[in-house]
């Protein structure tokens, strides 16, 4: 551990900018709807209201569960807020766990540290007074912040119970990531590793919270709402956490010690292939590849994920005919599709924001290869630009597509078998066809950037997110429908609550095409990067 | 200059305020081998990246074949094989399948030569290029390009991270396309490789050509070292014109000399007894450093 200290201010140079916006921007995240809540649940009607449809399996499935004897503002803040808030947390604490790990590693910066007077296991030990360090200023932040709103029921003994639960949920994620970055031979492979055991800890979490206490209590993101923050306050789930967290970190530096640098535990798979496949052929066939994992990967999550949220359909069916006031909200006597409709709808809305994140990395893959300047040998070879441009552009096209096939024919498959009155097969098409656009606009805008702003990539993440987090709120913090206007999901008529209409589809997409034209002409004027 | 096969003129890129190239004039014929030195940061790989159009100039007009390097890039590309100095390469594909990508890219390419080549540079194609060391993929970049078929060459700093053997095996590459009647465009801050493979050289600072010509040509402009002994004494030699940096050694002398006043020195030594004479032109480091030092 010789010079930790030194490695970690090095470390913390580095990111002082990424540091402060990361926690600045989750913390902000993560509290920020706190003084809006009062407005939307003001008299006990509304609590009522608010309450019954977000005792819905649906809503459980997606945000979490509903505790306690009244539903008090503190509660339902944490069913909205917490679980999506604990994914912000742990997606930054992998992501910067990998970047002063496995990134520096890949880079060979760490060899250049090793090779001076530091402890094998300074490095390690650095990353892991950082991660602690990043989610302890994150803690008080949030701790401070929640109470100080003035929010009836949102007390500072609950706030901290509730900050604390993420902080340590964002140490385990960021403490399976110290481990798992010792298993792999790549940043982008832990990266992956990283996300793919979050969305398992979702899902088993979604499918624990409607069905099973046991599941729930296994995935963290359900443990932490097991604290009842604003409500019973326990701390002991958060130090069971705590302590997997030890075992997690002393882990990680048992396989450190294991291993040599630059390479994982896990043994390479492939290799060994002295000549390129048959599909490996052009630029065409190079990008293919290029992209193949992440979205292979991403597809089969889609899949996945929109098969659990259609899994609950069948206890949705059950709870409307037993909830008179969700009846009421949704029209009384109505049919299957007034009813579910919506729910399907909202189910969808998530996958398909989802679905836009293959297609974005893909729009960004030019940029992407020229950063880590392999694109100056593909064009130096007799490739044309727009040709190449143009194959990424058909991609998107082909994963748009398939991430909303595979969203809408996971859900269905699974709704379909558990409800008693299916929903008509039309309706989820339809409904998946109609965020499409919006899942193809992204496309075009990546390709935009890409081509004419080729440093403003984070725009278009940016974009995303503050689209995901008005649609996601939006609903329930009853803001006007325009502001849900200004981004492409919301643009498109919320079919079937609203009627289906042409015109912001047709817009999107053409819009997305103009935007990817547009940077297919800065794309062949500048330079590579 | 529509008979170079390579050439540029008044070429300018600026990167922000910083101008890497400042009016760069180049040209290269048929089936010559050209050599560009220059220390790093001259503005060798610019020069190239524009030849390429991976950048585009800011000013002046370049063309390989006559044709617009911007413009007519792949049908340019088509004829030219690119190494570049800083070789990356996809960690998730072994190295034979990158060789196979390019050749494909390429669309033209001998099988049988690109296993002749694997088995002269030694190289085994079977492994991830995560795993490979620089000189490793900087072979795959070498057997890409050989192994297709072109007929400009360009080459920048193809040999970092070789050991010596691979050098020499790179060497024999270079002068079997030269045999065929090639164009290479060499770079390199090694100027050994260049003095051994090149029939001319441009020298590079600081975003301009400073020197251009084959190496007798430079070599003319510029002093040899002489050792002289002699009999008499060689006082008078510090008094003369063209005589630089004159040291007096029992019995001798040793000093530079311009190659314009040979004449007036060798009738001054041969009156002072000389013995014995040895004159050494000056190598290609010698050059290069006159023109970064003086």
């Amino acid at each position: 551990m010789h010079n930790w200290a030194l490695l970690l201010r090095v470390m913390l140079r580095r990111d002082r900018v990424s540091l402060p916006v990361w926690i600045l921007s989750v913390a902000a995240f993560c509290v920020v709807f706190v003084p809006a809540l009062p407005q939307v649940a003001g008299t006990p009607d509304e609590v009522a209201v608010l309450a019954a449809m977000m005792d819905s399996p649906a809503m459980v499935a997606m945000c979490g569960m509903l505790y306690g004897d009244a539903h008090t503002l503190g509660i339902m803040y944490t069913q909205l807020m917490i679980v999506w808030s604990a994914l912000l947390v742990a997606v930054m604490n992998i992501l910067i766990v990998v970047r002063h790990t496995r990134g520096d590693e890949d880079e060979g910066r760490l060899e250049v540290v090793r090779a001076l007077p530091t402890g094998a296991a300074a490095h390690l030990g650095a990353v892991t007074v950082l991660m602690v360090g990043v989610d302890a200023v994150l803690t008080v932040l949030m701790g401070v912040a929640m109470p100080s709103f003035g929010v009836d029921s949102i007390d500072w003994a609950g706030s901290w119970v509730y900050a604390a639960a993420l902080g340590i949920c964002g140490l385990f994620f960021g403490a399976v990531t110290l481990v798992i970055v010792q298993l792999v031979h790549s940043a982008r492979g832990a990266i992956g590793a990283g996300l793919v055991v979050l969305g398992g800890l979702y899902v088993l979490r979604a499918y624990g919270d409607v069905s099973s206490e046991t599941a729930a209590w296994i995935s963290p993101l359900g443990l932490i709402q097991r604290t009842f923050p604003f409500y019973a306050d326990r701390w002991w789930p958060l130090g069971i956490l705590a302590l997997v967290c030890v075992i997690l970190i002393v882990a990680a530096f048992v396989l450190n010690s294991m291993r040599d640098m630059g390479q994982g535990l896990v043994p390479r798979l492939g290799g060994l292939r002295a000549h390129a496949g048959r599909t490996l052929y052009g630029e065409w066939g190079l990008s293919w590849r290029l992209v193949r994992g992440t979205v292979v990967a991403w597809g089969v999550a889609v899949f996945l994920l929109s098969a659990g949220y259609g899994s609950v359909m069948g206890e949705m069916e059950g709870f409307v005919q037993s909830s008179p006031i969700y009846q009421a909200m949704m029209g009384v006597g109505a049919d299957t599709v007034d009813v579910v409709g919506p729910v399907v709808s909202m189910l969808l809305l998530m996958m398909a924001i989802l679905g836009a994140v293959p297609v974005l990395t893909t729009a960004y893959k030019i940029r992407a290869e020229e950063g880590r300047g392999r694109m100056e040998g593909v064009l130096a070879a007799p490739v044309s630009r727009v040709r190449l441009y143009g194959g990424y552009a058909g991609l998107i096209v082909l994963i748009a597509v398939a991430m909303q096939v595979l969203a809408a024919a996971g859900f269905w498959m699974v709704a379909s078998a558990v409800m008693t009155d299916p929903v008509p097969v039309r309706v989820v098409v339809i409904v998946a066809f109609n965020f499409g656009a919006a899942v193809l606009f992204f496309g075009g805008l990546g390709l935009f950037l890409t081509g004419c702003a080729p440093r403003l990539t984070l725009v278009g993440w940016a974009y995303l997110i503050i689209s995901f987090l008005i649609v996601y709120m939006g609903g329930l913090l009853d803001l006007p429908r325009w502001v849900a206007r200004l981004t492409p999901f919301g643009l498109v008529q919320r079919w079937p609550s609203e009627p289906f209409s042409w015109w912001p589809w047709i817009g999107l997409v053409a819009g997305g095409v103009v935007l990817a034209v547009v940077g297919a002409l800065g794309w062949r004027r500048r330079d590579v990067i | 200059m529509t008979d170079s096969t390579i050439s540029l003129t008044g070429i300018v890129k600026n990167f922000g305020r910083v101008r890497a190239l400042d009016g760069v004039d180049l040209q290269v014929g048929p089936g010559q081998i050209y050599g560009l030195i220059g220390p790093n940061g001259a503005g060798k790989s610019t020069m190239i990246r524009i030849l390429l159009a991976i950048l585009r100039s800011d000013a002046g007009h370049a063309t390989i074949f006559g044709q617009d390097v911007w413009k007519q890039a792949v049908d340019i590309h088509r004829r030219v094989s690119y190494v570049p100095g800083e070789v990356n390469l996809w960690p998730n594909l072994t190295g034979g399948e990158v060789i196979d990508l390019f050749v494909r890219l390429k669309k033209s390419g001998d099988s049988r030569y690109r296993e002749e080549l694997v088995s002269r540079f030694d190289f085994d194609p079977t492994k991830k290029c995560g795993t490979y060391s620089k000189g490793n993929r900087q072979k795959v970049a070498l057997i890409a390009a050989f192994s297709t078929d072109a007929d400009v060459y360009i080459l920048d700093e193809p040999t970092s991270g070789l050991d010596p053997l691979m050098e020499m095996v790179f060497r024999e590459c270079v002068r079997e396309v030269a045999a065929q009647g090639k164009t290479v465009l060499l770079s390199s801050h090694i100027l050994s490789e260049v003095e051994h493979l090149c029939d001319r050289v441009s020298i590079i600072r600081q975003g301009r050509i400073v020197d251009s010509g084959t190496l007798a040509e430079m070599r003319h402009l510029t002093r040899n070292q002489v050792l002289v002994e002699a009999t008499g004494a060689l006082d008078g030699l510090a008094g003369l014109d063209g005589v630089h940096d004159l040291a007096l050694v029992p019995g001798g002398a040793e000093f530079h000399l311009d190659n314009d006043h040979t004449a007036s020195v060798m009738a001054y030594l041969a009156q002072a007894g000389a013995t014995r004479l040895v004159s050494t032109p000056p190598t290609l480091e010698e050059l290069f450093m006159s023109h970064y030092q003086g």
